[in-house]
């Protein structure tokens, strides 16, 4: 009975998302492009070859990283203080959270839309507001080493909320009585978001950055409308990577090879985390 | 007999949690399953109810066997510890929600759902959701769905565990008269001695799943059958004597005198409970419960004895009662 | 002395109040700056946009709101199309997570958390990734250019979030509703019906909203499998017209594009702000 129940969603699951996996393994040990007729031809791993020696994945594979670490930390420390702030009581605050829900709401194509245009040199309002207080302009989305620091920021702008949500709703189960018995034991404000909020927060903070990490990763949407990936590649991601290759380049086996790679990195990076984590735990518990 | 467990017994991985339980229960009966918690007294409502399935045994109702019926077709009234009541449908709809399931046509389902809310005086009451009623009337609202499923036997699962002490005690004749005037076999479990004794026309104590002994209240308290029994049943406690022999001597502190000689005891502490006074006294035995006169002064020391027909007597390793051996 | 306290007092109120209006305040542009920078830009003329800074009388226009609504695929259309592929599939998935979640709730402890610990795993998983193979499955099966077929890899993508919630939610009714209905002759349906979709009606409603939600701002598999121009959905034409003319200026008209966009998205924000956070909150809290 309970088997008949799970087994619709349990198929459209494995669909989705089992057998694509499966097929980019097998895909990624064959040729699968214009040459051979987009038919998949068993070429013996000379893709995983090319993917070791081909430096543009490298490359784009450092980029996917730097934006993902940067772009979380930074959301998770605004978050925080953002949260504190909108778990005080006062009026307006169910307005103002609606508010801030907002950028997240958007799609992401269309706010990055936006921010290309609040990015726009010489137009756009940062470059105008440089130009009025005597600066050079900085034309950051054109620069190759600064551009990514604008896709950063876009992110941070679009999830900060995201994360501010599940902070809060975990600061607001943590019992008023734990601040009130830290102040009679001579504790202050400030330590007390040490000692108390910070790490009753850990496993709200653990799921976002569990759940950012993998989703930055996978950064698309917003770089494809934002830079395009440019200039000169300096903010492609490894997924935006694989799409060229598949769309542009019609070569499918090294398009699956790239995103069968991105799948292991990130699988391996979450173990190596999760062992590291849970032997710091030990040893502070020790 | 309309309500008949043969031999009824639940694993639950290794552990078997009901083991040979036989119990029968007649038209008119009421009657209580007592035991501490965990003993296995909500498993088995939940086997009679067909809610789990027995790993051995039968259930018979009216002679029929049920055990593989569904709990729909074995017409089960029950009240639940927690009420179970639907908290998105108002009292009315409560009611009369199993009725129109069961096909009753709208005219009957509005005669009955009245009727039975004017029996259990919560007129007023059927346009309110359970989370606005108190604990006493969310249990009435309980009890008449249970009585308008027009059942074939009642089980009723701690049903005045959740209510203070005050209201437990005026609800409890209301209560039995309703559900007794019905006739049917009534099965009510609970862990509260008085609220058993107090109800019941017999009481079953269940200890690890099995029933240590069935008899009417007056029964259980004169003559329990095992040492389990006789420290379950009476407050304060009854007083055991062991003095290296096979038997283990009770004696309800009731039935404790004090004398001039016997055994001697120091007075640790003592509580007035208005009609008597209870003593806590030290002795080589151990602490032993005495219940005084209130108004004879005690001294630091004492001597206690007993009438030797007061005495109950156990054996030491099975824990049985031995009986008519004086 | 009293009164000397008193007016302390009233006083760091004051100072606390005064300082958290400026906290809320820089929270609000920050959230909402960019956004109404769109809204500024959507109105101004091409030559006021050069000038943002002056001209204040003169800048206002709505042709770049007329342009969109009449080009040869007027925008309202991408929106539509967006409703449709968001109401389907989320009908599809509430429909199929609600049996499978009632499933997980009522399996063993063990079972259920190994089967949350997957879900959790799989709605961690960047699903940009599956772009390729979903895109072959479309041509395989022949159904790219369709908004019902697009609901379908919607759903499944939605499915680990839905489940999670919902099971949740089956998890959280008191143990012996059901058995209760049971007694009363409800059969498994009339259960579902009378007893527990309308208690799980909140948790079904969040569900159904961050679905929605998710649809309607997916990208890269309606970018792979919609290639007819009157078919496509709000974010990629929206990246199309991003894409259209990197070089030149036309952004009154992509500023009126991103505000149309956002405009249905407020209202279900302003609307159903409760049921997000509940949805996300429990989302995260569960898992």
């Amino acid at each position: 009975m309970i088997f008949l129940l799970l087994l619709p969603a349990s198929l459209l699951i494995m669909t989705f998302f089992s057998y694509p996996i499966i097929r980019y393994g097998w895909l990624s040990m064959h040729a699968s492009s214009v040459i051979t007729g987009l038919e998949p031809v068993y070429n013996n791993g000379a893709n995983w070859y090319r993917l070791i020696s081909d430096q543009r994945f490298w490359i784009d594979l450092f980029q996917t990283t730097r934006f993902a670490c940067l772009s979380v930390i930074l959301e998770l420390i605004l978050a925080i203080f953002i949260a504190l702030i909108l778990d005080q009581r006062w009026r307006g605050r169910g307005l103002v959270r609606a508010l801030t829900l907002l950028p997240w709401a958007l799609p992401t194509t269309v706010m990055a839309l936006g921010w290309r245009w609040i990015f726009n040199s010489p137009y756009g309002p940062i470059e105008q507001l440089i130009q009025i207080l005597g600066y050079d302009q900085i034309n950051i989305l054109s620069d190759p080493n600064f551009a990514w620091i604008g896709t950063v920021l876009a992110d941070v702008w679009k999830t900060t909320p995201f994360v501010t949500l599940i902070l809060l709703a975990g600061i607001q189960t943590i019992p008023e009585d734990l601040y009130e018995a830290f102040r009679l034991e001579g504790g202050k404000p400030l330590s007390a978001l040490m000692k108390i909020t910070i790490p009753l927060l850990q496993p709200y903070i653990l799921v976002c950055l569990l759940f950012r990490l993998a989703q930055a990763f996978g950064v698309f949407d917003l770089i494809q409308v934002l830079t395009g990936g440019g200039p000169s590649s300096s903010t492609e991601s490894l997924a935006m990577y694989a799409y060229i290759n598949a769309m542009r380049f019609l070569d499918f086996g090294y398009s699956a090879t790239i995103m069968m790679a991105s799948f292991i990195i990130l699988i391996a990076a979450y173990i190596f985390s999760w062992i590291t984590l849970s032997k710091i735990k030990d040893l502070t518990e020790a | 007999m309309t309500l008949e467990l043969v031999n009824v017994g639940r694993i639950y991985g290794q552990e078997w949690i009901i083991r040979n339980m036989n119990l029968k229960v007649s038209n008119g009966e009421f009657l209580a399953l007592l035991g501490p918690s965990g003993c296995g007294k909500s498993t088995s409502l939940r086997l009679i109810a067909g809610l789990e399935n027995p790993d051995e045994g039968h259930i018979l109702i009216n002679n029929t066997n049920v055990t593989n019926i569904s709990p729909v077709q074995r017409r089960i009234g029950m009240v639940f510890q927690s009420y179970a009541l639907f908290p998105h449908l108002d009292v009315y709809e409560n009611l009369a929600l199993g009725l129109r399931i069961r096909g009753t046509q709208e005219r009957t389902v509005r005669d009955k759902v009245g009727a039975m809310i004017s029996l259990l005086q919560l007129d007023g009451y059927s346009s309110r959701k359970p989370s606005q009623l108190s604990g006493g009337q969310r249990q009435r609202v309980a009890l008449a769905r249970a009585l308008l499923r027009d059942p074939l036997i009642y089980l009723l699962d701690e049903p005045m565990s959740n209510l203070d002490a005050q209201l437990k005690e005026d609800l409890r004749p209301e209560f039995r008269n309703i559900i007794l005037n019905d006739n049917k076999p009534i099965l009510y479990v609970t862990h509260d001695q008085h609220e058993a004794m107090s109800m019941a026309d017999k009481i079953a104590v269940l200890n690890n799943g099995n029933i240590e002994q069935i008899g009417t209240p007056t029964e259980l308290y004169t003559k329990p059958s095992s040492l389990f029994v006789a420290k379950f049943i009476g407050r304060p406690q009854m007083n055991f004597f062991k003095d290296g022999s096979d038997f283990i001597k009770g004696v309800r502190a009731e039935d404790l005198e004090l004398r001039q000689q016997g055994i001697p005891c120091r007075l640790s502490y003592k509580e007035w409970l208005g009609s008597n006074q209870l003593l806590m006294l030290e002795s080589s035995y151990g602490l032993i419960r005495l219940l005084a006169k209130p108004d004879i002064s005690i001294s630091e020391n004492l001597f206690i004895g007993w009438e030797t027909d007061k005495q109950h007597l156990f054996e030491r390793i099975s824990g049985k009662r031995i009986s008519n051996i004086f | 002395m009293d009164n000397t306290q008193q007016n302390k007092r009233l006083d760091r109120s004051m100072k606390s109040i005064l300082r958290q209006n400026l906290l809320f305040t820089i929270l609000v542009i920050w959230a909402i700056g960019p956004l109404a920078w769109q809204l500024y830009t959507s109105f101004s003329t091409a030559d006021a946009l050069i000038n943002p800074f002056n001209d204040v009388m003169n800048r206002w226009t709505l042709s770049n709101y007329k342009l969109i609504l009449s080009s040869e695929t007027p925008f309202w259309r991408y929106l539509w199309n967006s409703f449709v592929v968001g109401i389907a599939s989320t009908l599809f998935c509430i429909l199929l997570s609600i049996p499978a979640a009632y499933g997980i709730s009522k399996l063993k402890a063990r079972t259920s958390s190994i089967i949350k610990t997957v879900l959790f795993g799989v709605a961690l998983f960047p699903y940009v990734l599956l772009f390729l193979a979903l895109l072959e499955i479309a041509r395989g099966l022949n159904i790219g250019n369709n908004l019902l077929a697009l609901s379908i890899p919607y759903t499944a993508l939605s499915m680990p979030l839905s489940l999670l919630l919902l099971s949740a939610a089956f998890k959280d009714l008191p143990f012996d509703l059901e058995d209760a209905a049971k007694l009363e002759g409800l059969n498994f349906f009339q259960r579902l019906r009378w007893v527990l979709l309308p208690l799980i009606g909140p948790s079904t409603a969040s569900t159904a909203i961050l679905v929605f939600l998710f649809s309607w701002n997916e990208f890269p598999i309606s970018l792979t499998w919609i290639s007819d121009p009157a078919l496509l959905t709000l974010p990629v034409a929206i990246s199309r017209i991003a894409g259209s003319s990197v070089y030149s200026v036309p952004y009154g008209a992509y500023a009126a594009a991103t505000v149309l966009a956002s405009i249905p998205l407020l209202i279900i924000v302003l609307i159903f702000q409760s049921q997000i956070i509940s949805g996300l909150t429990k989302g995260a809290v569960k898992g």
